[in-house]
Order: C-alpha cells, then sequence, then structure tokens
C-alpha cells in the first residue's frame, strides 16, 4: 500500500509519457518503480557529491595540499563493494546464499522471485561486484563424470559482508518442501548399483525399498541425505527393519519421519469411506 | 556435545544458521558443498550415539541443557539434509 501511495504522489509530479517511462525501466530492472525512482535519486545524489568534491579539490594550491591533483585518490574509484544494492540484486543474493544448487538463471530467477531477465542482469551484477561466483564441481553421472556449473555467495570476499547486510532481512518466496521423487533413479547414483545389470531401469517408488537400502547404507554420504530427503516413507522404515543399517543412518530416519509427520499436513477424510464408527 | 550446544547457540544468538556454517567450512577448505566431509557433517548433526556428554553443561548452563541440544538438532537436522540434498541433486 506504502508503494502505491509513493507510486500515486509520484505520478502526479510528473507527465504521464515520463510516468510510463519510468515503470517500463523499473519493471525491466526488477525493481519496484518506488525503489527504481529511490534508487536513481540516490545515484543522482551520489554524483552531485562527487561532482562537488572534485571541485574543491580542483584548488590545491589554495588549500596548501602537499599532493598534486593526479596522485589524490580518486573518488570515482570507490570499491565496489560500498555501492548500494537493487532491489533485485538484493533480492538474488538472498536466493543464492539461501538455496543451495542454483545452477540455471530460470532456477535462480524462481528462487529470488523476479523474471528471468531482472535475475540474468542481477546475477551479473552481483559477479561483478564479487559477491556471487560459479563454481564448477565433478558429479558422477551415468557410467562417467559431469561437470556441473553452480552459483554460490562468496563468503570470503572482502566486502561480502556490506552487501550482505543490504540483503540479510530479504524475504524470499517460501520454497515448496520436496516431496516423494517419482521416476527413474537419478543417473548420479547409478554407480552406486554397481552388481545390477541396469540401473537405467529402476523407477520409484516401484523400486523405492532396493533403492533406499541401497542408497542409505550405501558408502555415499550424499546419496543418504538424498534418500532421507526424497524416498517414501514405508522404503525409509523398511531400512530400520536392517540389522545392517548403521547408528547414524537410523537417526536420520529416525529424525526424518518425525519431521514429515510433524510437518505435513493432515490428509483430508475422504467423503466416500464410509463411517465404521 | 559442547559442540553441538555452541552450534545452537551460535544460530539461536548470532542468526548464523548450519547452512551459512556449512558454506563457511566449505569456504575456508576451499571445498565444495559436493565434498563428502559436509554430508558427514550433516549426519552427524541429529546422531547422538557416539558423542560423551559434558557435565559443564548441566553445571554451568542448564541441568535439561543437554536434552534440549539433542532436541533441537534432532528437529533442525532434517531441514539441513533437505537443503543439502537439493544443492547435490
Amino acid at each position: 500500500m506504502a508503494a502505491q501511495t509513493r507510486t500515486a504522489q509520484l505520478s502526479l509530479r510528473i507527465a504521464a509519457e515520463e510516468m510510463t517511462r519510468i515503470t517500463e525501466a523499473a519493471h525491466a530492472s526488477g525493481a519496484t518503480v518506488s525503489q527504481f525512482v529511490r534508487d536513481a535519486v540516490g545515484d543522482k545524489c551520489a554524483a552531485v557529491e562527487r561532482s562537488r568534491g572534485a571541485d574543491a579539490d580542483a584548488e590545491p594550491a589554495i588549500a596548501g595540499s602537499p599532493l598534486t591533483h593526479s596522485e589524490q585518490p580518486a573518488r570515482d574509484e570507490r570499491p565496489a563493494h560500498s555501492e548500494r544494492l537493487t532491489r533485485s540484486e538484493r533480492l538474488m543474493l538472498a536466493a543464492v546464499a539461501g538455496h543451495a544448487g542454483l545452477d540455471s538463471v530460470a532456477g535462480a530467477a524462481r528462487a529470488a522471485g523476479l523474471s528471468w531477465s531482472a535475475a540474468k542482469a542481477a546475477l551479473a551484477s552481483l559477479e561483478r561486484r564479487g559477491a556471487v561466483r560459479r563454481r564448477t564441481w565433478a558429479q558422477s553421472w551415468r557410467d562417467g563424470v559431469r561437470e556441473r556449473c553452480v552459483w554460490e555467495p562468496a563468503m570470503s570476499a572482502p566486502g561480502f559482508e556490506q552487501l550482505w547486510a543490504q540483503a540479510r532481512h530479504v524475504r524470499l518466496p517460501t520454497p515448496a518442501e520436496p516431496g516423494d521423487y517419482a521416476g527413474p533413479l537419478p543417473p548420479q547414483f547409478w554407480s552406486l548399483f554397481w552388481n545390477h545389470p541396469d540401473p537405467s531401469t529402476l523407477t520409484l517408488p516401484e523400486d523405492a525399498d532396493y533403492v533406499a537400502h541401497r542408497l542409505l547404507n550405501g558408502p555415499s554420504p550424499h546419496a543418504a541425505l538424498w534418500a532421507s530427503a526424497r524416498l517414501p516413507d514405508d522404503a525409509l522404515r523398511s531400512c530400520l527393519r536392517l540389522r545392517s543399517t548403521h547408528p547414524h543412518t537410523r537417526d536420520l530416519i529416525n529424525n526424518t519421519l518425525t519431521h514429515r509427520t510433524a510437518t505435513r499436513p493432515e490428509a483430508e477424510p475422504n467423503p466416500n469411506t464410509p463411517n465404521t464408527k | 556435545m559442547r559442540d553441538y550446544y555452541d552450534l545452537m547457540r551460535i544460530e539461536t544468538d548470532a542468526g548464523i544458521s548450519p547452512q551459512a556454517g556449512l558454506r563457511l567450512y566449505a569456504e575456508r577448505y576451499g571445498s565444495a558443498l559436493s565434498h563428502p566431509s559436509v554430508a558427514h557433517i550433516v549426519r552427524a548433526l541429529g546422531s547422538f550415539a557416539d558423542v560423551s556428554d559434558d557435565p559443564w553443561l548441566a553445571e554451568a548452563a542448564d541441568a535439561e541443557a543437554s536434552a534440549t541440544v539433542i532436541n533441537y538438532w534432532q528437529q533442525r537436522q532434517p531441514a539441513v539434509s533437505t537443503w543439502l540434498a537439493a544443492a547435490l541433486n
């Protein structure tokens, strides 16, 4: 409501064509109109301040400065992290920090609640400022290895804290709780089924018990975490019946089942089911 | 147990989540979240089978501190493991 009021106040003071131009520019940047105008005014004020400072510095003889003008630090050469982030940059930085494994612009846009173009521009800008970087790593894939590239916050970069302070309290769209996985066994886990004639034929949830036993009790801790997050309750419970299940894995399963019971909404009673009471 | 208690206080008092802590850990040692040690940490977060008790907790903090810490991390572990599983998917 406050933003709408500010927009209405703004539209009373300028021409309709100018308002249309500002609105289009704001939409293209991914910011609200009020945020866009506030940022533009802030940049303009900063530019005026800098030009006034440059005028003052142009009189070294009067001020008696021992430095010549060329020796003085240029005011425009401020470190990138000292600048304010736009709304879309704040959203994107919060999304990259909060979500692990953002490997596409579309995924990052969904996580941040931005359009694709605004997300792409925000990622490029954050990369330029050194707040976000792309990390490449190898992942087992089918019968070999593939390279994956994900965006992650550059937490040890100088000035990251200053930028992060602007994005710390941003509220992102609530991500949906991942449900039970359905479909063929993901290829990154095929290598764990080394004695199976063709792991590509394993499907979920049909082979959930077999897949759960192998992933949860296998050598890969990543596979165990994935199984605990994405396999159905019954498959996880079946692992608890195995003597070979490790104590750490039992605790992981028990914690997951308790969490699911507490967070999943109770099933609506089926009106077609006859009441046996 | 002391480490679990410290981690709990770091999250509740300083607002640094386990996810941010894992990122800092990976950053500190120059590895990615895909490094197996990260997943081992997450698996150990909710498991107290081989954790020795810390008498300091009962004396200095609270008689129920150990139970509070165990309950806290057993509830937090599924969210952290889901977060990490999404990163590796």
